[in-house]
Order: structure tokens, then sequence, then C-alpha cells
């Protein structure tokens, strides 16, 4: 072979990557919700939440035909409400944080070394078993409505498609916000704790501070989450004028990019350089 | 090294150049350059804490270096579209969800890949894995099987490149045997490998090449006959001590060794050596795997942790308490 001759296949000690085409992102969506749902904990996290969400529906469904009240569709899914908006961001959260307790993100992130796709994808296969498991809630919640008819109870079945929307937007914030505090904290217990408190506690000191300092209750409405997403929670009510018109955009978009915007920056920050171990 | 390849010749898979990694003021990767051929099995041999794990980790796109260069294939791996394709990796056996079965563990990494499911019994059948064994949790698997796993997960993208840290670990003899086998069959299909080992023996019978590596830096590189003729000469003779101290007093390095001693010359330049002082030669040869164990250790002696007396005067088992 003569010195100009071009460099033989092998002869450039490079792979040819052109035929190669890149993972989609659809495939990786759909490994990442398989990994929800392929381990004891995921499955049983989902289990019990409908387990949960049957056992107090029945108990309601009764109550309401015991007393001769009415039951309507949206009792029941508020019911479904508050065991999902604690437990989907668990599964939201342990879909970040296992991979790093159980070191499957070396095997993770060598298959697909770009990590912001990895991260996307687990945001997105969250959202999809999330709103999976309100599909069940909410078919539990239509099951129940039955059951207390059956057992004697008046029923008003509320088509209002808002109602379901804003239900739906309710559940998928938290799941949001508890996926962000699973990727800023990297760790399952501590992650679920804040979320936990960010459900329970963080509320009551918000309104405790506003009722204290008169400047922190003129901030509290662009910082305050609940507040912001109160119509959602509770426009179910006959009565009620909430709703989405309800919602003061502005200030709902400064507390979401608080609460989800900032951490899940943060963590994905911490994510890309980090050190897989 | 590989640029000139002409036809016929080797050709680099995993070239690493000035690579360097800092954890404060300590540096686990010094100025670390090294290639990895297409056909050949590459061994990395180093004791533990010498940087082994942290360059294939810099390979494997996990962990960023503060300097150099590491590619694989003339990418970086995150520069490589599903990268499972070109380069298997197994880097900690260990790291995988306990609650998963093998089999799970795999039919992620196929589907990942884009492999169709049949691939995963192509790969349990490989590394020997029964459908029994597959279905159980990886928690009740044994490190051996682990490590079947791992290896079986970094060939299921049929890479031209493999990248396995410590893979011996945790097999019997057996299973030794049979992976020496499969890497064998694997680079003589024109595969590159590198692997890694804290254990001479297991590298030498495997490696066509040797890089020792030590306190983060290469310390030899070369094939094991090249390592060998550095490792100097075996020299015994009817007095061996006199020899050994006309030897020193030509300012040759002397290293006792069994009944003679190994010193860092040629033999020709030994056997005129004995002839002139008139000794008796009984073994002249070149310094051979125990040597090349005596030059391990001496090249990675700064950064071995035992000292001699390996446990605290006071111990039971200190060596001057055993009387």
């Amino acid at each position: 072979m003569s010195a100009t001759a071009p460099a033989p296949h092998l002869g450039t000690g490079t792979f040819d990557i052109s035929g190669t085409a890149p993972i989609p992102l659809t495939r990786l969506v759909g490994v990442e919700v398989r990994k929800l749902v392929d381990t004891r904990s995921g499955r049983w996290l989902l289990i019990v939440q409908a387990a949960l969400i049957a056992i107090g529906s029945l108990v309601l469904a009764v109550v309401i035909a015991r007393n001769d009240g009415t039951a309507a569709l949206f009792d029941f899914t508020s019911i479904a409400g508050g065991v999902t908006q604690l437990l989907l961001p668990v599964m939201a959260i342990m879909a970040v944080t296992t991979e790093w307790s159980q070191r499957t993100n070396m095997a993770t992130f060598t298959l697909e070394p770009r990590r912001g796709r990895v991260v996307l994808a687990k945001a997105l296969a969250a959202v999809l078993v999330g709103l999976a498991a309100l599909v069940v809630a909410v078919g539990i919640g239509a099951l129940m409505t039955g059951v207390s008819g059956l057992l004697g109870a008046e029923t008003t079945w509320d088509p209002r498609p808002e109602l379901l929307l804003g239900f739906a937007l309710l559940q998928v914030m938290s799941l949001l916000i508890g996926f962000a505090f699973g990727t800023l904290l990297l760790n399952t217990p501590a992650a679920i704790v804040l979320y936990i408190a960010f459900y329970t506690i963080i509320p009551g000191i918000i309104a405790a501070a506003a009722s204290l300092m008169s400047w922190f209750d003129d901030i509290r409405p662009w910082i305050d989450f609940n507040m912001a997403i109160m119509p959602l929670s509770d426009f179910g009510q006959p009565d009620s004028e909430l709703g989405f018109g309800a919602i003061e955009w502005p200030e709902f978009t400064t507390s979401v990019a608080l609460w989800f915007g900032l951490p899940l920056v943060l963590g994905v920050l911490r994510m890309l350089r980090a050190e897989i171990k | 090294m590989c640029h000139r390849a002409a036809a016929g010749s080797i050709v680099c898979m995993i070239t690493v150049q000035g690579l360097t990694k800092r954890y404060g003021g300590f540096t686990a990767v010094d100025d670390v350059s090294f290639v990895a051929r297409a056909g050949q099995v590459t061994g990395f041999l180093g004791p533990n804490g010498a940087g082994k794990t942290t360059t294939m980790r810099i390979l494997a796109g996990l962990t960023h270096q503060d300097a150099g260069v590491a590619t694989v294939g003339g990418h970086r791996l995150q520069d490589i579209p599903n990268p499972g394709r070109h380069v298997g990796i197994l880097l900690d056996a260990s790291a995988q969800h306990a609650g998963r079965t093998g089999r799970e563990v795999l039919t992620l990494a196929a589907k990942t890949m884009g492999l169709p499911g049949s691939r995963v019994d192509e790969m349990l059948e490989l590394v020997s894995l029964s459908d029994d064994e597959a279905k159980r949790r990886v928690r009740n698997y044994s490190l051996g099987m682990r490590q079947r796993l791992g290896i079986a997960h970094a060939l299921m993208g049929d890479p031209q490149v493999l990248i396995l840290d410590e893979p011996a670990n945790g097999l019997d003899p057996a299973g030794i045997r049979w992976m020496r086998g499969l890497l064998r069959g694997y680079a003589e299909r024109g595969g590159a490998v590198l692997l890694s080992s804290h254990l001479l023996h297991e590298v030498e019978q495997i490696a066509d090449e040797m890089l020792v590596i030590g306190r983060g830096k290469i310390v030899a590189a070369g094939t094991k006959s090249e390592l060998l003729a550095s490792a100097g000469t075996f020299v015994k003779a009817v007095d061996t001590a006199a020899l050994a101290s006309a030897a020193q007093a030509k300012g040759l390095a002397v290293t006792p060794s069994g009944e003679g001693f190994i010193v860092d010359a040629e033999p020709q330049a030994i056997g005129e050596l004995a002839l002139a002082a008139q000794a008796v030669l009984l073994e002249l040869r070149a310094a051979d795997a125990s040597g090349l164990e005596d030059l391990f250790l001496q090249l990675t002696a700064d950064t071995q942790r035992e000292a001699a007396a390996a446990f605290p005067p006071g111990s039971p088992y200190h060596q001057g308490a055993s009387a």
C-alpha cells in the first residue's frame, strides 16, 4: 500500500457511528415506565394507592347511603386526590432516587450518557404512570358513586370536564414538585420527608408567617403554591365559583417556579455534573 | 502509536492521553496515557486505589476528568449515539437493583438499546445463567452470578470494545477459565478488551498487553515478555552470595529471590561476570512469572498499603508474637 492511499477501513481507530441512530426519547420513556412498575416497591406503591382509595371510597359510599345523603362523583375524587397527592409524588421521587440508592444509574448513564434526556424521560414516565393512576382513581370514584346509589343514596354525576381537568392538573403539579425534590436531594427518605413537609407543614408555616408579618402577607400569593392552586382543589363544591377562572396565573406561575422550577434546575445541574458512583 | 496503522496492522480502539483527575489535593489519575488495540486483551493491573477504576469511569463518561482525553473508537462516549451498541461496559457487577430479576435487568438494557427480546435469551445462554436463575432476583445472586449477568449486560449490544473493571472478582476457578475463553474469543474476532485486575496471575494469563498502574501513574506497559525482559535475569550459582556481591561490585541492582537473585542485567553480562569471577552457574534465565510478580510489587511498592508486618505489634497474628 502506498503512502498516499486512503487509510484502511479500520486504520483510523474510530467507529463509524454515522449508521447508529440515537435512542429515541419515546424508547427511553418506555424503559422508565417499565422501571416504575417492575420492582416490588414500585408495584406495591400503586397497589396500596388503589386499595386506600377503594377502602376510603367504600366507607364514604356506605356513610352517605346510611344518612340518606347525596353521593356526588366529586366527593369520591376528593378522597382519591387526598391519597394520590401524597403517593404519586412519592412515586415520582423514587423514579429518580432509586437509581441512586441502587446504583443502577451507572448502567443507565452508560447506555445513555446524555443525562438530561434520561431525566426528561423519567419525568415524562412519572407523569404517564401518574395519569394512569388518576384514571384508575376516578374509575374507582365512579364505581363507588354507583355503589352508594345501589345502597339507596341519591347520586349526582357531575360531568363538568373542567372539574376533572383541574383535578388532574393539581395532581400532576404535585407529582412534578415531588420529582423536582427527588432530583435536588437524590435520596429517597430525605426527598419524601421534604415533600411531606411541603404538603403538610409548610402551608401552616406560611399562613402563620403571613398573619404575623404584613410584608410577608403581601408576597404570600406569589410564593404560596397551595394558595395559588386552591381554586382547583375546592371547586367541586356545588355552589363554588372556583375553577380555572379563579386562578391568578401570574402568582400561580411564580409559586410553581419557586417550588418546582428552582429545585428542578438545581437538581438537574447536580445530576449532570455528578460523579456517578 | 496508533495513528499510522497500515493495512493489516493493529488498530487502537481506546485512546487515553494525558488523563488527569484530582480529588482535592489527591491526584487519583496522574497524566495517564495508553492505548488498547482491536483484537487484543489489554490488562490494566495495579493495587487497589491505584487509579484503574477512575480511569475506566472517565472512559465510561461517569466521571469528568480535569485534563486529558479519553476516547473509545475515536469518540468520547457522550458523543456516541446509542453507545451500548459500540461499547460494552461493566464497572460494578453489584450495581443492579436488588429487587429486579436477572432477566429483567437484561430486558431493560435490550429495550434501551432497541434490541429484540430474543437477544436477552442469547445473552443468558452465553453466560450460562439458567432459566431458573434468570427468574431470581439479583438480591439472591452470588457475586459470581452478578459478574456473569454484568458480562451479559456488557455484551448485549454486540459492541466492538469491552471495558470491564475487575470482572473476575467473585468468579470461581471454573468461572475464571470460562471468562478467559470468552474474552479470548471476543478479541480473536476483532474486539478490543480493556480489563482491570489487582491480581497479576489473572491478567498475565489472558492479556496480550499489560499496563501496570500505581499511584495514578502508568509505571510499566508492554507484552508479558517485554515486561519480563525489564524484570531482569534470575541467577543461581554454587556460591550465589559471592556472585551477587560481584554483580553489586559492578554496580548492578541485585534482589534476592528464592535460592538465587534477580539482577537488572542481560543473561550474557552475568555469564561473562561469572566467567571472570570463576563462579559455577546453576541457573541463568530471564526472570519468570515470579519475577513478574516481584516486578509488579516493586513497581507499585510505593502504593502498597501493606508494610512487612501486616498486623500491628501486640496482635496475636503479629509475626514477633508467634513464639
